[in-house]
């Protein structure tokens, strides 16, 4: 937002401003929530982190250019603010180690055993439920990308700004998740005795 | 799997990694009908493309969405016109 070159900021009045905010921001606001709420899990923190978001792209709509992805650059502020406050309140730890497993793995051009051991049979009787503790059970950076590929349907080159990464790491972080993704919901399809 | 069993294809690296960009629509028209056409002669390549298509529809079908609660947004849109 603030490395916007302010010679193409736009400039709206206050009516337009609300204007701007009604038609291009509000829109989105259940897929924030959603987002918010995944990040959290708590209704409470999610509702203060979309309600945050909200004011500050209203106080920083000056760098927003009417007609461009609004969607992203709201899902670009949530995320910093998640990351800025929300972690550090929570004292989690700082950063996942994530860097150093993809190094690992550095698996993006090949499948992993797990793939070939989830078949079809095994998860189409999961419920909603299961499917979403499996996903809820990664890590915030696995989670993430996953919500913003697959359920919100982002483009590699949005995650990549929403994320502040290069694209080849939201690949290799999106291949990474899905594996473990995949991992966890076949051996819970095989506890459960799905198959 | 540097060896593609099937097929004997050595490019089965390449085609994995076509094959997420297929799925996620960022493959370019030249790569989308070159794995097309490989998926027809392997079925491993096959197999594999429809494990992660699985997954895929799995997590757009089956992942619960929460739903905003609904005095948030009046809330929002008055702390923002006052």
């Amino acid at each position: 937002m603030q490395t916007v070159n302010p010679s193409i900021r736009s400039r709206y009045s206050d009516v337009k401003k609300i204007k701007v905010f009604e038609n291009e921001f509000m829109p989105h606001i259940n897929s924030i929530y959603n987002f918010a709420f995944k990040l959290t899990f708590d209704e409470d923190e999610a509702k203060d982190l979309v309600q945050d978001t909200y004011l500050k792209a209203y106080r920083f709509i000056n760098s927003f250019q009417e007609g461009t992805n609004a969607k992203a650059w709201l899902y670009r502020i949530l995320k910093n603010n998640f990351i800025n406050d929300y972690r550090k309140k929570n004292k989690q730890p700082a950063k996942v180690d994530y860097q150093e497993v993809e190094q690992f793995y550095n698996s993006e051009d090949t499948p992993s055993n797990a793939a070939v051991s989830l078949q079809l049979e095994t998860t189409k009787d999961m419920t909603g439920d299961e499917v979403s503790n499996a996903l809820n059970s990664l890590t915030v950076d696995f989670r993430t990308v996953i919500i913003l590929c697959d359920l919100e349907d982002f483009t590699y080159e949005e995650m990549a700004k929403i994320l502040d990464i290069p694209i080849g790491t939201v690949r290799s972080r999106l291949h990474r998740a899905r594996n473990l993704l995949r991992d966890k919901l076949s051996s819970y399809a095989h506890s459960m005795g799905y198959n | 799997m540097s060896e593609c069993p099937d097929c004997k294809c050595n490019d089965s690296k390449k085609y994995f990694r076509i094959l997420n960009l297929v799925l996620d629509n960022e493959a370019s028209d030249d790569q989308r009908a070159l794995f097309n056409l490989h998926i027809k002669e392997c079925a491993v390549c096959f197999a594999h493309y429809n494990i992660e298509l699985q997954l895929r529809q799995l997590i757009k079908t089956k992942v619960s969405y929460k739903l905003i609660p609904e005095e948030l947004a009046q809330e929002i849109r008055s702390r923002v016109i006052d």
